[in-house]
């Protein structure tokens, strides 16, 4: 995978659990259990619903390895 | 919550009965008693429906779009190994003609039934639906 992201440490600032934060996103918990241990890479609109369900940009949950 | 699968619905499963009535003729041919081969008639329209409902399980949600790209995948590796376990009569009876219907008939359904309850299964894990991990 080539794309990052840091989905779980702000999910949890947030004080939302795996299951409430699906139902916010509209996909499955295991879903977003997989993004969140990087053995999924979400789409363009699943990406844009997360940050937006975050109130953030899409670059601060998602990154390019290596890049900052 | 709407859902794309087909499902077995009563015509379907009629047309399917009629489709299925060629295999008496199959097994005609083989010279075996009338029990037998109604057995073997019986029994190869159990696999192929019990096939059918296997393949078009219904789930219990829609999916999302990770679990539609695991479920398409899953389901390709069935039609592409299923099929394969399928040429295995058919390379036997080319081999060994003098067969056996009722042998023929096991080692068509056996590995086809495995490889679709196992290949689900395997779904089913990649899906997430097992074990919980948070």
């Amino acid at each position: 995978m080539n794309i990052t992201n840091n989905l779980k440490k702000i999910r949890l600032e947030v004080g939302l659990s795996q299951k409430e934060f699906a139902e916010m996103c509209e996909v499955s918990r295991q879903t977003i259990h997989a993004v969140e241990v990087s053995k999924y890479t979400p789409s363009v609109e699943l990406a844009l619903k997360i940050a937006q369900n975050l109130e953030l940009a899409v670059e601060e949950v998602f990154q390019l390895k290596g890049k900052k | 919550m709407n859902s794309k699968f087909i499902y077995l619905s009563k015509k379907r499963a009629i047309s399917l009965f009629l489709i299925l009535q060629i295999f008496p003729f199959l097994m005609v041919a083989d010279h075996v008693s009338i029990l037998k081969n109604v057995g073997l008639w019986i029994g190869f329209e159990v696999i192929i429906i019990g096939l059918i409902f296997l393949w078009q399980l219904k789930p219990i949600k829609e999916f999302d779009e990770r679990e539609k790209s695991i479920v398409l995948k899953w389901k390709g590796r069935i039609i592409d190994h299923g099929l394969g376990v399928f040429m295995i009569p058919l390379v036997t009876i080319c081999i060994y003609p003098e067969i056996e219907a009722w042998t023929l008939y096991c080692i068509a359904a056996g590995p086809a039934y495995v490889v679709f309850i196992i290949y689900h299964i395997l779904m089913k894990k990649e899906l997430g639906y097992f074990f919980y991990e948070s």
